[in-house]
């Protein structure tokens, strides 16, 4: 049975790696006795894989995992089964068996949203009307960036993996309303006038766009200042815009 | 939600922050305003390191078991938090309350090695807690020391103001009370609190001695100050392995520790008596832990921890009497659960071949023998029963049952060590690798056998036979390993032979710190003030600077490594009782030396070495 684990990575988890993550859900399984299924060989390993790995110091409460048990197991108590093993700063939220020949979630995902803000230094943003801002930035029908990517840097142009993207403040903005988790951190900058801002990009293995991109892109003052952001990531998706729909939500 | 110490800031700019933050599965978390003593329990080197070592684990789960204690841990910050903290006088925390340790009641340091002895002033110096004991008042916590260095806690002994001699079951319960009831007394004072604990056995308060020298430099008398105060220590040991706290539930860290598995410590102690090694001796007797319980703990320990993977503690585990039926309930149990076995280095025969190939892929394993010297009268020198029969024996089997990789180990600079002995070494891969070529048919061969030998330099240790050896300069190591290097070349299957060899510098200091007094503490701060840390690490290890300061200190690295000890000198750690007799190492130290005769194992015959007292283990079986 293939099943997709949809789950919370905030407080203090935020510090954990990608492969950290693998190993602490490889050993939660075990300990709540999930009958995962296995490769063959002398090293067999559970079948599992994440959507798209999360960095670190980045928040989500729109993570998936998929897994693949050897025999068919009770969604509700699976996901019981594995909170009762979770550590404070991560759970599993929901979970949903994979219809035949469905695609892995990493294979799937196409884009996501997130809520960013800044962590220090918001007075950067003093002058600016961040709405406007953001606004114009989005009426423009190109918006040229050089990515750097793995191969070096290429020239590209950000309009078409920029779905949407919001500027706003913390009192007024609406895009916090339907947000699952508290991401008001006291340590950063988030008082009622202090900036936020959503964003849906294109994220997978293609086209992966980082939120701080879009944003240095957008406020050049932001630009080269070390550890600013405070990067919220609310959900993935799959096929393609506009007709997107959440990894977590039924096909 | 629990607040860290560190500021998201710092914990984005540092290397693995995950070290930092605990909230580990099973660390344990209590209201320390709840309990009468906080204790901190630290590994000084990094946390991958420290998270893998057992007996932290056993004494937490120990410690903690008990309500009016509360035991967290801590590790050394890696050198880029190092400065951090320092630039910004942040003090160290804990990683269950993320608290400053210099609030604890006590510290307890693990000291399983010589060379992260500056790390342990780095510890105490971010703690900013006085490096020094006589510079503590009323407020610093009580600072411990344990651990296999303790054997000789000379060199480190002015920093500590407890050292605790031998297995940490024993006598942490004594200590707690005492101070629990001495620490709310209105006139609690220090110096009266050490003194009282000096009384509970095990305990070493280094404050209460004084060391006079003779003018050659050696050791003239080594007394307590007072008359109360013990003037020697015994070694604390555990005598029913089967009742003694184990954590069924160890942590589990989020970054990967060095040792990602169960561990199961099926014995302690060994019953070869090897004449260089420190652990054979100071562990002793061998005490078993019965099948049964094992069993009960595998189960526990995989349920809690979810690891894929367990592993068997201990010294010579092909001693342990039960390991065939051991290893066949943990094949049965982990095979049904995919767990995988990592076989600990087992004596090469049958048994083992056959467990191995159950375990793991032949085609990538190899087989590992420790002959400890190439030549038979070196072996006897070493007391090593292995022979030239057993080692081709075992390697015969290997290679028929598919093998075609052997490691060998063995040691360099040993007493009365001739080129004819080093020599001994690459000749016998050779002879290894012939015997390969002709056990093995052309066309069941895939490619040519692997034969890789290594030595390590040999570094006496307090409390062995060879504790009156003399050592060699670093340039007479690395001659001794071109030795063994070029007659390798001269081999006729030089092709499928490989050697490495260790630095030599490491080797000489760890020499001084092994064997090291009281002088040698002063080196060890001035080398720490200069920068000196993580020295255990090569990128972090400056012989230079370690040079620097034995000449700024004044103390001759020579006197502690190039001397053969007078058979009556007075070593620093005479005043430690570690139940094996000073006349059993004589004994032993002349069979070796005068008469290259080996003396048998604990099973075969009683050596009379003095342990028979603890009237536990293989003593009394």
């Amino acid at each position: 049975m293939r099943v997709r684990l949809k789950f919370f990575k905030y407080g203090t988890m935020k510090y954990i790696g990608h492969l950290d993550m693998l190993r602490y859900f490889q050993k939660a399984f075990r300990r709540a006795n999930v009958p995962m299924k296995y490769s063959e060989g002398f090293n067999p390993h559970p079948v599992m894989s994440f959507a798209a790995p999360l960095g670190v110091g980045i928040t989500s409460e729109g993570e998936y995992l998929d897994i693949e048990t050897d025999k068919d197991v009770d969604l509700n108590a699976l996901v019981s089964d594995i909170n009762s093993q979770m550590v404070e700063g991560c759970e599993v939220s929901s979970a949903r068996e994979l219809v035949q020949n469905e695609k892995k979630a990493m294979a799937a995902v196409t884009a996501a949203d997130y809520i960013v803000y800044l962590k220090k230094e918001s007075s950067l943003l003093n002058e600016t009307d961040v709405k406007k801002t953001v606004d114009d930035f989005m009426a423009q029908d190109a918006i040229r960036v050089v990515k750097k990517t793995k191969k070096g840097e290429r020239e590209i142009d950000l309009k078409p993996f920029v779905y949407d993207f919001k500027g706003d403040t913390f009192a007024s903005a609406s895009f916090l309303n339907d947000l699952v988790l508290d991401i008001k951190n006291p340590e950063f900058c988030c008082e009622n006038n202090d900036p936020v801002f959503f964003l849906k990009v294109s994220c997978g293995s293609n086209d992966n766009i980082k939120p701080e991109l879009v944003l240095t892109t957008c406020f050049e003052q932001l630009m080269d200042k070390e550890n600013i952001f405070a990067i919220h990531r609310r959900d993935l998706y799959l096929d393609e815009y506009p007709n997107l729909k959440s990894l977590g939500e039924a096909l | 939600m629990r607040k860290l110490f560190l500021s998201d800031e710092i914990l984005m700019s540092v290397e693995k922050s995950a070290r930092y933050i605990g909230n580990e599965v099973n660390s344990v978390m209590k209201d320390p305003n709840a309990v009468s003593l906080r204790f901190c329990m630290c590994f000084p080197d990094v946390y991958e390191v420290g998270m893998s070592h057992l007996g932290i684990q056993i004494l937490y789960e120990m410690m903690n078991r008990r309500e009016d204690v509360y035991c967290e841990r801590v590790y050394s910050p890696w050198p880029d938090l190092h400065k951090i903290m320092k630039e910004r006088n942040l003090p160290l925390f804990s990683l269950e309350t993320q608290e400053p340790i210099k609030e604890f009641d006590m510290i307890g340091i693990t000291l399983q090695y010589e060379m992260c002895y500056t790390n342990i002033l780095q510890v105490l110096d971010l703690a900013q807690i006085p490096l020094v004991s006589k510079e503590r008042t009323k407020k610093d916590p009580i600072i411990i020391g344990g651990g296999p260095c303790v054997y000789n806690p000379e060199p480190i002994a002015p920093f500590f103001d407890i050292l605790y001699i031998g297995e940490g079951e024993t006598s942490y319960d004594a200590l707690f009370d005492l101070y629990i009831s001495e620490r709310n007394k209105p006139d609690y004072d220090r110096e009266s609190f050490l003194r009282k604990a000096s009384k509970i056995p095990g305990l070493y308060v280094p404050s209460l001695y004084e060391v006079t020298y003779k003018e050659d430099k050696t050791i003239e008398s080594f007394m307590p100050i007072y008359e109360d105060v013990p003037k020697t220590v015994l070694r604390q040991v555990v005598t029913d392995m089967d009742v003694s706290p184990y954590p069924t539930a160890p942590l589990v860290p989020f970054v990967q520790a060095i040792q990602d598995r169960a561990v199961l410590e099926i014995q302690r102690g060994c019953i070869r008596g090897c004449r260089f090694c420190q652990a054979g001796m100071i562990y002793r007797p061998n005490r078993e832990r019965s099948l049964k319980v094992l069993k009960g703990y595998a189960e526990k320990i995989l349920a809690s921890t979810g690891h894929d993977e367990i592993s068997l503690s201990s010294l010579s585990s092909s001693d342990y009497t039960e390991l065939p039926e051991l290893i066949d309930f943990l094949i049965e149990a982990c095979n049904k659960e995919k767990v995988n076995i990592s076989l600990p280095s087992l004596r090469i025969d049958a048994f083992s071949l056959d467990v191995m190939s159950k375990v793991q892929d032949i085609k990538k394993s190899s087989v590992t023998f420790a002959p400890e010297a190439g030549s038979q009268r070196m072996r006897n020198v070493i007391n090593k029963g292995l022979t030239v029969d057993d080692i081709m024996g075992g390697a015969k089997e290997a290679f028929l049952g598919g093998w075609n990789k052997v490691k060998l180990y063995f040691m360099l600079g040993l007493p009365g060590e001739t080129e004819e002995d080093m020599k001994a070494i690459p000749i016998l891969g050779n002879e290894i690798a012939a015997l390969y070529y002709e056990t093995v048919p052309k066309e069941n061969r895939i490619g040519k056998c692997q034969i890789t030998m290594s030595t390590s330099f040999f570094v006496p240790k307090p409390f062995t036979p060879f504790q009156w050896a003399r050592m060699y300069t670093p340039d007479e190591y690395l001659h001794r390993a071109k030795v063994v290097n070029d007659t390798m070349k001269e081999q006729l299957n030089h092709k499928s032979l490989r050697y490495q060899w260790h630095h030599a510098d490491v080797t000489v200091l760890e020499g001084v710190f092994a064997r090291g007094d009281r002088r040698v503490a002063d080196v060890i701060l001035y080398a720490y003030e200069h920068g000196q840390f993580f020295d255990a690490w090569g990128e972090f290890f400056s012989m230079e600077k370690w040079i620097e300061a034995f000449d700024a200190c004044g103390v001759d690295m020579d006197f502690y490594t190039m001397r053969e000890r007078d058979i009556d000198e007075i070593f620093p750690w005479d005043f430690i009782d570690v139940g094996v007799t000073k006349e059993f190492f004589k004994r032993e130290w002349l069979r070796a030396t005068k008469e290259e005769r080996i003396t048998k194992n604990c099973r075969d015959a009683c050596n009379a070495c003095g342990c028979m007292t603890y009237n536990c283990g293989i003593c009394i079986r």
